[in-house]
């Protein structure tokens, strides 16, 4: 077995065509290798230095999207649906984050006349709904779920007294604990995936928006796949960074670089046939 | 349909000997000797893990003491939510083999083949007859229908198929022990790419209520299967077939002509086959529609023309060399093709290909040897577009890569020939 290490730097690349985003930007990126490796055994990420600028807030994987159905028999109004899309931003205060909420939901309920509907915070960690209508169903998103804490279901009470929905879970501001580099164009890096997720190697986030990340490959965390295709041939890799949830984050020209360390056989899997 | 039989197969009774191996005096032509117990059945499935879309999913094919013979995906899928308005034949679904990034086979942890999308869909079209692509491409969400994908679409768990051609269609593998089993990887496209809404306003939503694998297999019986497996012990089975490669490759606008190094083709390749696309149009209805080429060749490593002494040009790949190399009329479904009732239907289906087997569709039906170039990874492709490109595309080129399947009583191995 032969060992080599790749070092790797976005700004080398063609950026792809982000068909999500709908632009082009280097977390999704490919990047040609001058000298293709063929008999690949393992992949090892050794090294990675990124630039972290991103929001908490983003719309690609739907974070700013707050989705609920209200009835408040008492105005009349019957299985309303109300979808309010917040702007995307590093929301590092729980009162900036619920503020902007409440303007898109006040905007969005206006027409409704009578209907109250206001987030705030209750006992530092968790949120409140208050409301006056007498059914309200939460439905499933990142910012519902994970980043406010509240459990999808349906809340209702009768019809005199508002209703009051408190989240069972803290809030959390920072749910990115980890991004994702998942080259597509392994076979196979599915070794290390899970419940069915893309991943091939993955960025624990111990630095906040503003600095630049850097891991180094370790005794206690080290990343290693196994290619299973003994045909692949690692003439480029087809790089996309996405976020814990799978979804791709716009890296614009912030661009990366890391290293990968290489075991392959020097020995071709070809035989000969007459 | 393609297994009519003939109907001067009497008259070769004429000439040929009989058989009485079986106790009857029969034509050889019947005297096949198979075990009384053999028994062809269709197993179906279920997905081992929950199938969603960007995410990706395994089948775990435990049968045992069976020959694999063809695999089908199954997905049954909910209607297509969360858009208003109204808009004739939207929302529809991409035909569900666009629905995967990759496709991959793996026994014993060892990946045998990688499908690809494009690859998949070139293989329904070229490699089935036009009365079976109606029954294939239905199933599936037809490519040609927006109205019957649009029907598709709004039925909540509705069923799509897709016909996968694998190494399982060339070579007829028993599954007799663990070392055996075959694990089918399904990587799943994003719901973004795959849902077609045209100018209807909100996020589609949509989820996989489940996924199976449709497996047409033989029952081996276990005293033949025992049987097999001592012999497998002594000396390992081997079969050929061929590996597809795939190789994606990226051309800026601006250029009329380009060649691009086929670095990941190390080997002998049966065929060649690549389509282009731009790359904002690599989803959605866009992912079948392949723009059209004015010629190409294949050059050695001294840059000189190894296919045909000239460039090929579009309609003579189209017309003429995709007579030898498919068994549908499927690329005459262009700007300037025109089927049967004098139609021309432009479903943009511009796919390029170039066999150095005497016979690729009998080849890839058998896994037999037919011919290949020996490819060292620096041939090169060499297209010209039709005009100056405005916006960059994407080369994805596919080869078919002659090689051998290996297997033991307790391990499988694949090499290139």
């Amino acid at each position: 077995m032969l060992k080599t290490l790749i070092h790797l730097d976005s700004i080398d690349g063609i950026h792809n065509y982000d068909t999500i985003l709908k632009s082009y930007h280097c977390y999704n990126t490919n990047i040609n290798i001058n000298k293709p490796i063929r008999n690949i055994k393992e992949i090892s990420l050794k090294s990675l230095e990124m630039p972290i600028f991103f929001n908490n807030i983003r719309s690609p994987n739907r974070s700013n999207l707050f989705n609920f159905t209200f009835s408040n028999s008492a105005l009349g109004f019957y299985n309303i649906s109300i979808s309010v899309t917040i702007p995307e931003f590093n929301y590092n205060n729980i009162n900036t984050l619920l503020s902007a909420l409440n303007n898109s939901i006040s905007s969005a309920i206006i027409t409704y006349h009578g209907v109250t509907f206001i987030l705030s915070v209750t006992n530092t960690y968790y949120i409140t709904i208050n409301t006056n209508c007498n059914i309200i169903i939460l439905n499933d998103s990142i910012l519902m779920n994970y980043i406010l804490g509240f459990v999808s279901n349906t809340y209702s009470i009768g019809v005199l007294s508002n209703l009051i929905i408190t989240t069972t879970n803290f809030y959390c501001l920072n749910i990115d604990n980890y991004i994702i580099l998942y080259i597509t164009n392994l076979n196979s890096g599915s070794d290390t995936n899970v419940n069915g997720r893309l991943l091939t190697f993955k960025i624990p986030l111990n630095t906040i928006t503003g600095n630049i990340l850097y891991i180094g490959d370790s005794n206690t965390f080290n990343q290693t796949i196994s290619i299973t295709d003994p045909y692949y041939i690692l003439s480029s890799l087809n790089l996309m960074i996405l976020d814990r949830f799978g979804f791709p984050i716009n890296g614009g020209n912030a661009n990366f670089s890391f290293t990968l360390g290489i075991t392959y056989d020097k020995q071709p899997n070809i035989i000969k046939y007459k | 349909m393609s297994n009519n039989s003939s109907s001067t197969d009497h008259l070769s009774n004429l000439i040929q000997s009989r058989n009485t191996s079986l106790g009857l005096n029969l034509p050889s032509r019947q005297a096949i000797t198979v075990p009384s117990n053999l028994k062809s059945e269709v197993v179906i499935i279920p997905a081992t893990s929950q199938p969603n879309f960007g995410s990706y999913f395994i089948f775990d094919v435990k049968e045992r003491n069976c020959i694999i013979s063809d695999l089908v995906l199954n997905f049954n899928v909910s209607a297509i939510g969360g858009l208003t308005g109204s808009v004739t034949n939207y929302p529809n679904f991409s035909p569900a083999v666009f629905w995967t990034t990759k496709i991959e086979l793996v026994v014993n942890n060892v990946t045998i083949d990688t499908l690809y999308p494009a690859s998949n869909f070139i293989a329904q079209q070229f490699f089935n007859e036009d009365e079976d692509r109606v029954l294939i491409n239905d199933a599936e969400g037809s490519y040609a229908s927006l109205a019957q994908r649009n029907t598709m679409a709004t039925t909540s768990g509705q069923n799509y198929y897709v016909k996968l051609r694998t190494f399982y269609n060339e070579c007829h593998i028993p599954i007799l022990t663990d070392s055996h089993n075959l694990q089918i990887r399904i990587y799943m496209d994003q719901l973004a790419n795959i849902v077609n809404q045209s100018t209807l306003t909100g996020t589609p939503t949509a989820t996989i209520n489940y996924a199976n694998v449709i497996v047409k297999v033989l029952k081996i019986p276990s005293d033949v299967a025992t049987n097999r497996l001592n012999l497998m012990m002594k000396k390992p089975e081997q079969n050929f077939y061929h590996n597809l490669r795939y190789s994606p490759f990226a051309i800026q606008s601006g250029v009329t002509q380009t060649t691009v190094v086929l670095t990941p083709f190390v080997g002998n390749i049966a065929a060649l086959f690549f389509v282009v696309r731009p790359t904002t149009g690599l989803t959605q209805n866009n992912i079948y529609q392949f723009t059209a080429i004015s010629n190409f060749a294949i050059l050695d490593s001294t840059s000189s023309n190894c296919v045909g002494g000239q460039p090929i040009p579009s309609n003579l790949a189209l017309y003429y060399l995709n007579l030898f190399y498919s068994k549908s009329s499927y690329t005459s479904e262009n700007a300037t093709g025109s089927n049967l009732a004098g139609t021309v239907i432009n479903n943009y289906s511009n796919v390029y290909a170039w066999a150095f087997s005497s016979n690729i569709c009998e080849a890839l039906s058998h896994g037999l040897l037919l011919g290949h170039r020996k490819f060292l990874g620096n041939e090169q492709l060499q297209i010209t577009f039709t005009s100056s490109l405005a916006s960059a595309v994407q080369v994805d080129v596919f080869a078919y890569c002659q090689s051998v399947f290996e297997q033991g009583s307790s391990y499988v191995k694949c090499m290139a020939l």
